[in-house]
């Protein structure tokens, strides 16, 4: 019989975090969350519509995106402003609430049927990959955190420098905004 | 032998324990350590211990999703603790102010923003008027007259529950 000697401290483990960063704070995705990327200037998206959802095309397909810049300017009375943009491309996972919520929108705002299985989020400001110690995450306190957590508003983590950083679940996010919206809040 | 029945026996067995009550009262009476503080000039306290510190000009961190008499959090060594407002909670205005008073809890991080800490006062039991409501939930515990003044007692469980409450119907 032999023994074996594991590793077991948690400041070993590190979360890929893609830091989004902008002149009004920061957010964390989970790298693991994303498929792709791709910058664009602020001005290409000048076009847009002031939605917090809009169908996007993209490489032949309709794809449902989250304009994140009015997502923070409703819930966090932020108006981001910036030269550069990111879209950040993310494949529906199977079972999500989202499929069921985007399939709706999409087929209510364009009549697409043929539900592209990818989802995007536009936001103003400037990425990065950072491997982030799992230790500096921490949850919100209770009572508030089981709200957050439900909007898609997972835990934080706090710095001397960039001071508060949120890390967000998109699919969480994304499906209980669709839900306002299709329970008659609006695309605001 | 002086005999009595059951009803009197029971009669004298609380007068008697009554009065044993109060000479402890008198002889031991229970002081309390209460922190008086103030929003704007509106004086409150809360018990002492419950206090862990009072910090100054500190960052608060939005969040969002959460009723407005909560103005963010604060962080006190990596740990966030959610910030009340409680000039918002009872008057629906929002409170100037620059100190944070943080709670005492291994479980429920919060804190108060105050205006300022008036004193800390020892005041017995005796003055301290307790809250009789017929609801379980009652937003101060009591109350006490320091040099004149009425001074409200904050329940901080109960400001905590409600909280809990209040996020359930956003």
């Amino acid at each position: 019989m032999t023994s074996r000697t594991y590793k077991t401290s948690s400041a070993a483990v590190k979360v890929e975090a893609v830091v989004v960063t902008g002149g009004w704070g920061d957010f964390l995705i989970n790298r693991e969350e994303i498929s792709s990327s791709i910058y664009y200037h602020a001005s290409d998206f000048s076009r847009l519509g002031n939605h917090m959802f809009q169908v996007f095309h993209y490489n032949g397909e309709d794809i449902l995106l989250l304009d994140f810049d009015r997502y923070l300017n409703k819930y966090f009375s932020i108006t981001p402003s910036g030269k550069s943009c990111i879209i950040f491309f993310f494949d529906i996972r199977p079972g999500s609430p989202l499929k069921e919520q985007a399939a709706l929108f999409m087929k209510t705002a364009c009549g697409e049927t043929a539900l592209s299985n990818t989802a995007a989020v536009k936001i103003t400001g400037t990425a990065a990959l950072h491997h982030i110690p799992l230790k500096e995450f921490h949850f919100f306190p209770e009572p508030v955190r089981t709200p957050l957590v439900k909007q898609g508003i997972l835990c934080l983590r706090i710095t001397e420098t960039a001071g508060i950083q949120y890390l967000i679940d998109l699919h969480t996010l994304m499906a209980t905004q669709l839900e306002r919206i299709s329970t008659g809040y609006g695309n605001e | 032998m002086y005999i009595m029945d059951n009803d009197e026996l029971i009669a004298k067995l609380e007068s008697s324990s009554g009065e044993g009550e109060d000479t402890l009262s008198v002889e031991e009476e229970i002081i309390h350590k209460l922190l008086i503080f103030q929003i704007d000039d509106r004086k409150y306290a809360v018990y002492a211990d419950l206090v862990k510190e009072i910090v100054i000009n500190h960052d608060l961190y939005f969040i969002p999703f959460v009723p407005p008499y909560i103005t963010g959090l604060i962080n006190r060594q990596g740990q966030p603790y959610t910030v009340f407002d409680l000039k918002m909670l009872f008057t629906n205005e929002r409170l100037q102010a620059s100190k944070v008073m943080i709670m005492k809890s291994d479980s429920d991080f919060i804190a108060f923003m105050i205006t300022d800490v008036a004193e800390i006062s020892g005041i017995p039991s005796s003055g301290i008027n307790l809250v009789v409501s017929s609801e379980t939930e009652s937003t101060f515990i009591g109350s006490c007259n320091l040099r004149g003044e009425e001074i409200f007692i904050i329940n901080v469980q109960e400001i905590y529950n409600r909280l809990a409450n209040d996020l359930q119907n956003i």
